[in-house]
């Protein structure tokens, strides 16, 4: 119970030495934003103290937003509601078929072709590891959506979708060929 | 602290973080809200069915005695035969097959029928987002992947990630105020996301991984790497004899006295090589369950090993408590409620603020505000009509939801659809309760029932107050147009 305190307590002043720190409360040479990253370490470790590695860990990531959230509500601006004209009725022509086919190449990239190139790009690395098969399996289970969503994020930087493309496949075919050359 | 971004991957990322968010956005808005519900589907099945009896413990002979002779009658032996044992989340036994299952009273004797069917829908609306069940588990674990694109790139297209760390303005421009919300939420849970993504897509993806696995690390062969994650089945030749499950509990109960017996399932029952597992929780562990496994006349086989077996072996049995919340007890079901219901409302801002800062009004102005809003009277109706007709929850929470999009479209102004369904939402909510009560009487107001029903409510009075909010909001904007023109 003292260090499930203790971890709030080094929580919420981690979080309010950030809070004046980047709210620019105090003269820059005072600003306390390392302490607070070092009172948030700290809670972590009083958490893991209290409850575990495992239950530890989960809670030094997940109970700091609801500290953060707190203060975000106590210091919101209330503001009058914009004066706005009637909302607009006016409709618009649909995208042009060019447009449409773009979007359809973009779900097509962002989905099953990063997907399976996630999947080959997560084995082919994992395969490199000096570890046994079940670990190396369990890599690219957490690796795996990771890599998807970083190569769904590339797909949609690029207005000119062939670039991310030829990345995206090559990736994928460099993982499977490493893959299976480590395997034989 | 400042981030130092470029202009041009700022922009490139916002593009990216757009398309993702737009293409995704009335997919992950649902499974994010039935995901924040689902944490609480024990509490929601003892909520569908207040009477069963509520107990801490029981004596595991009655348990035994009950399933022997529901499996002499009314209750067929399929493959697996499942026995739930009370715990503080389910306080509740009961014997079920693949197709149906009871619980039991304290004594041992037949209770009610199990008949969660509203929880069912709720849960499957989450996993599978009521898609065929392979084809939704796929479909949801990629919108997993894709979230970690969403959190990436949200992160990068975010220049003044500190510096508004603890800004929020409400009112004014409505485009601010939906990016305030929403970063604000986004941000500070951002570890909690990520493990969620993560998580959420290890269930549906993890057996097609499986395949692309099993020829580069296990020779081609998914049994192997299948084994090696679950731990091999026993191979056993026994004549068939009655289920001894009270000697395998007691065993378990002298071999991990720590742990508590959640359940016993028999795999391949009624066949020569069937044999029961204990599924055994070790509470100041993430995995779901230690499983003990026992031949038929209670003979200790051995432990699947996931709690001091390899590291990836425990890892792939925690994902589920990590998801879910079902671990330290209800304090943290209430944390994840929370972050839960941050990632619903970043789903529904993210969208938001695209359609604020659009300079035109198309179908998707009224389409949006009729999903979000219409979801919470269209789940109560589902429950309504499930619980105290029979009707199917599914087809009716699709329906109402059709409703909200067709009526919608009819009052076609955004602040109006908000608030009509807001109060839909608040009337169905309460109208709910008020039937519940009707219904089961006291059991209604007794244990998890009474907590739901509160919690119900509290749900509909929020409601209620931001549609009368919202009216003078939108009466004032009547006003200031009328006085203009």
């Amino acid at each position: 119970m003292i260090d499930i305190s203790l971890a709030l307590m080094l929580g919420s002043a981690g979080i309010l030495c950030l809070y004046s720190s980047w709210k620019q409360l105090l003269p820059a040479p005072m600003r306390p934003a390392l302490v607070g990253w070092i009172g948030l370490a700290l809670a972590g470790f009083s958490w893991i103290r209290a409850t575990g590695a495992e239950f530890g860990t989960a809670f030094m990531f997940f109970v700091p937003p609801l500290i953060a959230w707190a203060l975000i509500m106590r210091n919101a601006q209330w503001r009058e509601p914009l004066k706005r004209k009637r909302e607009p009725r006016d409709t618009v022509a649909p995208d042009a078929p060019v447009r449409w086919l773009h979007h359809c190449a973009m779900l097509l990239l962002t989905v099953p072709i990063s997907g399976i190139a996630a999947v080959y790009v997560s084995i082919g690395l994992a395969s490199l590891l000096p570890v046994s098969a079940l670990s190396r399996a369990t890599v690219v289970v957490v690796i795996m959506p990771v890599l998807w969503g970083c190569a769904a994020y590339w797909a949609g930087t690029d207005e000119r979708l062939i670039r991310p493309a030829a990345g995206i496949v090559t990736s994928g075919l460099v993982g499977a060929a490493l893959a299976y050359l480590v395997a034989a | 602290m400042k981030l130092s971004l470029s202009a041009g991957l700022v922009k490139r990322s916002l593009a990216s973080h757009s398309w993702l968010g737009l293409a995704l956005g009335a997919l992950m808005y649902l499974v994010c809200l039935s995901g924040t519900l689902a944490i609480f589907a024990p509490e929601l099945q003892r909520w569908e069915q207040p009477g069963a009896q509520e107990y801490q413990q029981i004596d595991i002979a009655a348990v035994e005695r009950a399933y022997h002779q529901l499996t002499a009658g009314e209750m067929e032996i399929t493959h697996h035969m499942f026995v739930s044992l009370p715990s503080a989340d389910k306080p509740r036994a009961s014997i079920s097959n693949d197709l149906e299952g009871w619980y039991l009273n304290q004594d041992g004797t037949r209770g009610e029928r199990i008949q969660h069917a509203w929880t069912d829908m709720l849960s499957n609306l989450h996993v599978y987002l009521h898609l065929p069940m392979s084809f939704g588990m796929i479909v949801v674990s990629a919108l997993g992947a894709l979230l970690c694109g969403l959190i990436i790139s949200g992160l990068l297209a975010h220049p003044r990630l500190f510096k508004d760390a603890f800004l929020l303005r409400m009112g004014g421009n409505p485009a601010l105020e939906q990016a305030d919300i929403h970063n604000r939420l986004s941000v500070w849970s951002s570890p909690f996301q990520l493990m969620i993504a993560i998580t959420g897509a290890y269930f549906g993806l993890a057996q097609l991984m499986a395949l692309a696995m099993a020829p580069v690390f296990y020779q081609g062969s998914t049994e192997k790497l299948m084994a090696d994650v679950f731990g091999e089945e026993p191979q056993l030749q026994q004549e068939l004899q009655p289920l001894a499950l009270k000697t395998a509990v007691d065993k378990v109960r002298a071999l991990a006295p720590h742990a508590t017996a959640l359940y016993v399932t028999v795999e391949d029952a009624d066949t020569a090589d069937q044999y029961m597992i204990v599924g055994a929780q070790h509470h100041d562990r993430l995995i779901y369950v230690e499983q003990y496994r026992f031949d038929i006349a209670g003979n200790y086989l051995d432990s699947a090993g996931f709690v001091d077996g390899p590291a990836g072996r425990q890892i792939a049995f925690s994902v589920y408590r990590v998801h879910f919340g079902h671990f330290g007890g209800f304090a943290v079901k209430l944390l994840y409620g929370v972050l839960g219901l941050a990632m619903t409302i970043v789903a529904a801002t993210g969208v938001n603020i695209w359609l604020a800062k659009r300079k035109h009004h198309d179908a998707l102005n009224v389409l949006w505000p009729a999903l979000i809003w219409g979801c919470a009277p269209a789940l109560a109706l589902a429950a309504c009509t499930q619980l105290f007709l029979g009707i199917s929850a599914t087809a009716t929470l699709w329906l109402s939801i059709a409703a909200a999009a067709a009526l919608a479209h009819r009052w076609q102004a955004p602040g109006i659809i908000r608030q009509r369904l807001q109060w839909a939402g608040a009337i169905t909510i309460t109208a709910l309760v008020m039937t519940h009560t009707a219904a089961f009487g006291a059991d209604a107001w007794q244990g998890a029932a009474a907590g739901t029903n509160a919690v119900l409510l509290t749900t509909a009075a929020v409601l209620a107050a931001m549609a009368c909010w919202r009216r003078e909001h939108e009466s004032l904007r009547a006003v200031e147009s009328s006085s203009k023109s």
